[in-house]
């Protein structure tokens, strides 16, 4: 076998590998239509009892589940998925925080969950990280979106833009709710985070006509 | 007894044909790719065994129990939905009918779940895609719980 | 749990236990043709018992990609076979072997090569290294004059092939406890390589030592007999495409399934070597296959009447009932996959997983020291994945005892070599614990000393020298390398 023969072969060899890497590239799609809209969260009354907290919602959501949050004394965001029964929620003593995320300012940081499979790695009692929110008057609440456990508007934000300046961001809101926030110059205006949220959050902007 | 031993030994290899029809017939034929890994479960929120779709898809039955065991439910929904599921409950795993006889429960107790049948998990599901992303061969699994939740896709599966 | 379960779980282990002790006749009854008569069993009793069954979760037990990997990788196999890439191969390891490093570094460097570039099955690797190990060994054999060298290659071999499913991060067994654990990707990888790495190691010594059979005269003098084929163009072609791919493979990990990328290669193989589907066949063993089938089936049954119920049952009833206590049953609980050899360490991972992570739980609050579950479901999962070594249901090892043509199992050794190995990933954990990170100090460390001890221990069984540098540097590149793919 003479070298020249092996340095063809190999260059066979790299041209697959490399189309098999690039191959793995999610084209680029982008089409002009709306800019995407984030709905409000339906407006919330909290009752505190002694053993439970029930939540009044004004609306139901499109999966009837929503997530109840409350910042912790480590200034992180705690937060539980709740079924929605007759447009309100009940939070019992023993019902533990599914996840945390960690919060600078508007930015997020690392999420942790905190269940493995049916036990909890960390339990973090929601009851009672609600009534000392209200005592030292951290945010808490509730909120439509699904983040953290969802993140598809975000997923299908970055298979359009390849750049990592994405024009959908994850922020916190004054009151405490994480939610996307879209920049709309550098929006292309791809359509699919609003396809893909499957809370129904992010919607079609309405034009004026349409309001 | 060797004419015994050829037929089981035929049998085994027809069996494989089988489930390789089976996952065809689903609709699903993909589902045969998956690596059983469970990558998927791990990062499911709601604690959804993803892989528990496919192998739905696999045997072709909607009916089959897979994994569920972080899903908030009231007992008198899951009643609804399935009296067989199974649900967490004082530490015990039971199903949610026999819990709710034996009086641990009552019908607006909220209870987690543990084990729901793959149909019944399609429709819990949140659809956040999180199981996709992180399968090593990116199997299009929301296709089949859209499938499964879908009633028409239903039938065939 | 149910009567049916505990009658499922007696004539399961009763069917095990009489085909490995020979009282039910293999000539009679193979292992496929017992266990499928055993399910058999189980369904009519349990039917009888009155017992709802749902027939889907026999299919839903019977997982698909170890068969098709296996498949694959006995077409792929065949193919590299039929171009002349083992004989370039093994030309290759024979100039390693006449360098400076000598046997003992091609030896190790060799038989890790499974773990080093971990399939999702570690059936992928063995069908085309066993030539190539088999090559090797006569050679050494026929220098040396110790006749038991092709045994314990091709036993350490087999089992880090066996293993090597565990580590791996394209699909392997270790990712389903960090999935169903909720432990960060990758965790479980490093301390189960290194773990592998000694498992290997066992393996030759109790292969060595203990096992007493050896090659039958026949094929020894057959083997070494064969010419010293030129290396062809073709074959060397062959090797090259193949270890790129599967280099590549595990680099970039691409989202396509392994399966897929070996039939593509053997069919570049095909072209380029001019091969027909004749030569892809000759590489396909039909028995391995069925057997994991049979298996699989025999599982599902089990598991379709709550077997594995019953078996968690009992472990917590002699947990509380018994001397042994959590801590006696958790030991117990950890060498079930050994115990209970299935064809594929994957059907007891899903059955048991839970079981584990709830008796890792009980003993860490009991203890205080929370990383005692982190202990017991790596080493659970390591051996469940290296279970399919010594498995009499089709396992890797009976690919190994068919090449060698060996007619007393090699289960009982294997299996002491799980057993002895486990307990060193179990120490790599309690020491560094769980992370993603595998160049910190305490991997580092633990590297160079699985390289520099493995490494010695291969010199002294293949050179009776331990202190020989090709051993020591063998072991060290391949621990090395180990941190980085």
């Amino acid at each position: 076998m003479t070298p020249n023969r092996y340095i063809n072969y190999f260059l066979i060899i790299v041209l697959i590998t490399l189309v098999i890497y690039f191959g793995r590239k999610v084209y680029r799609e982008i089409f002009p239509g709306d800019y995407p809209m984030v709905t409000p969260t339906a407006e919330s009354k909290f009752i505190f009892g002694e053993n439970e907290i029930i939540v009044k919602l004004s609306a139901t959501t499109k999966n009837g589940n929503i997530i109840v949050y409350t910042y912790g004394p480590d200034g992180n965001f705690y937060g539980m998925l709740k079924p929605i029964k007759d447009l309100s929620i009940t939070i019992r003593k023993g019902d533990n925080a599914d996840f945390m995320v960690q919060v600078y300012g508007r930015e997020i940081g690392e999420t942790s969950f905190m269940k493995k499979m049916d036990r909890y790695i960390r339990k973090v009692g929601m009851y009672d990280l609600l009534i000392e929110a209200v005592e030292k008057k951290w945010n808490y609440g509730v909120q439509n979106c699904l983040y953290p456990i969802c993140t598809r508007c975000t997923d299908g934000c970055k298979s359009v833009v390849s750049t990592s300046n994405l024009p959908l961001v994850m922020s916190v809101m004054d009151n405490g709710e994480i939610k996307p926030v879209f920049r709309k110059g550098r929006c292309p205006r791809c359509g699919k985070c609003i396809i893909w949220c499957p809370s129904g959050v992010i919607q079609k902007e309405k034009q004026p006509w349409e309001k | 007894m060797k004419k015994i031993n050829i037929f089981l030994f035929t049998a085994i290899v027809f069996y494989l044909g089988f489930i390789g029809a089976r996952a065809f017939f689903s609709g699903y034929p993909f589902s045969l790719i998956c690596y059983n890994c469970k990558s998927c479960d791990s990062i499911c929120v709601i604690g959804i065994d993803p892989q528990g779709f496919m192998a739905a898809s696999v045997a072709d039955d909607p009916d089959i129990y897979i994994y569920v065991t972080n899903y908030r439910i009231y007992a008198g929904e899951a009643e609804k939905l399935d009296p067989d599921m199974i649900i967490q409950c004082n530490d015990k795993k039971i199903k949610v009918s026999a819990a709710l006889n034996e009086g641990l429960i009552s019908r607006d107790t909220e209870i987690i779940t543990y084990k729901m049948k793959a149909k019944d998990a399609a429709k819990v599901c949140i659809e956040c895609a999180a199981c996709e992303r992180v399968c090593p061969v990116k199997l299009p699994i929301l296709d089949v719980i859209k499938g499964l939740k879908n009633p028409g896709r239903e039938k065939s599966l | 749990m149910t009567v049916s379960g505990v009658v499922a779980l007696i004539i399961f282990f009763g069917t095990i236990l009489a085909s490995l002790k020979g009282w039910i006749s293999q000539r009679l009854f193979p292992m496929q043709v017992a266990l499928l008569i055993a399910s058999l069993l189980i369904v009519i009793i349990g039917f009888a018992l009155g017992e709802r069954a749902n027939p889907s979760v026999i299919i839903t037990g019977t997982f698909l990609h170890p068969i098709t990997a296996t498949i694959a990788g006995f077409i792929l196999a065949g193919a590299l076979k039929s171009a002349g890439a083992f004989e370039a191969a093994s030309a290759w390891i024979r100039k390693l072997q006449n360098s400076y490093l000598g046997v003992p570094f091609a030896v190790i460097v060799l038989m890790n090569i499974p773990t080093l570039l971990a399939m999702p099955c570690g059936r992928v690797w063995v069908s085309p290294l066993i030539p190539v190990a088999l090559a090797l060994s006569f050679d050494i054999a026929a220098k040396t004059g110790d006749r038991k060298m092709p045994v314990i290659i091709v036993s350490g071999l087999v089992i880090n092939a066996a293993a090597s499913c565990g580590p791996s991060l394209i699909g392997g067994i270790g990712l389903i406890g960090e999935g169903m654990g909720r432990y960060p990707s990758g965790s479980f990888s490093d301390h189960m390589q290194f773990a592998i790495m000694f498992m290997t190691a066992f393996a030759m010594i109790f292969s060595k030592y203990i096992y007493s059979e050896t090659v039958s005269e026949r094929m020894f003098d057959v083997e070494s007999s064969e010419e010293v084929k030129d290396m062809s163009e073709h074959g060397t072609f062959s090797l090259l495409l193949f270890v790129t791919v599967i280099v590549a493979t595990i680099i970039i990990k691409p989202a396509i399934p392994i399966q897929a990328i070996l039939l593509c290669t053997t069919l570049f193989i095909m072209i380029i070597a001019k091969l027909g589907l004749d030569d892809l066949m000759r590489g396909i063993i039909l028995h391995p296959l069925t057997a994991m089938i049979s298996g699989f089936i025999a599982a599902g049954v089990l598991s379709m009447f709550g077997g594995f119920d019953v078996l968690v049952y009992l472990l917590g009833f002699i947990s509380e009932h018994t001397p042994l206590g959590y801590v006696g049953v958790s030991v117990i609980l950890i060498y079930i996959p050994i115990l209970l050899p299935l064809p594929c360490g994957r059907i007891i991972a899903v059955s048991l997983i839970p079981g584990v992570l709830m008796f890792g739980e009980h003993i860490a609050q009991m203890a205080a020291i929370p990383r005692i579950q982190e202990v017991m479901i790596v080493s659970f999962i390591l051996a469940g994945a290296a279970s399919c070594g010594p498995s009499p249901l089709g396992g890797i090892g009976s690919i190994g005892e068919g090449r060698l043509r060996l007619k007393k199992s090699t289960g009982m050794f294997l299996s002491l070599s799980v057993f002895l190995a486990v307990p060193v990933a179990a120490f790599s954990v309690s020491a560094i614990g769980l992370s993603s990170e595998s160049f910190s100090r305490g991997f580092l460390l633990e590297a160079v000393i699985t390289g520099v001890v493995t490494g010695m221990i291969t010199s002294y069984i293949t050179t009776k020298k331990a202190f020989h540098p090709g051993g020591i540097a063998g072991g060290l590149v391949t621990s090395l390398l180990m941190l980085v793919l």
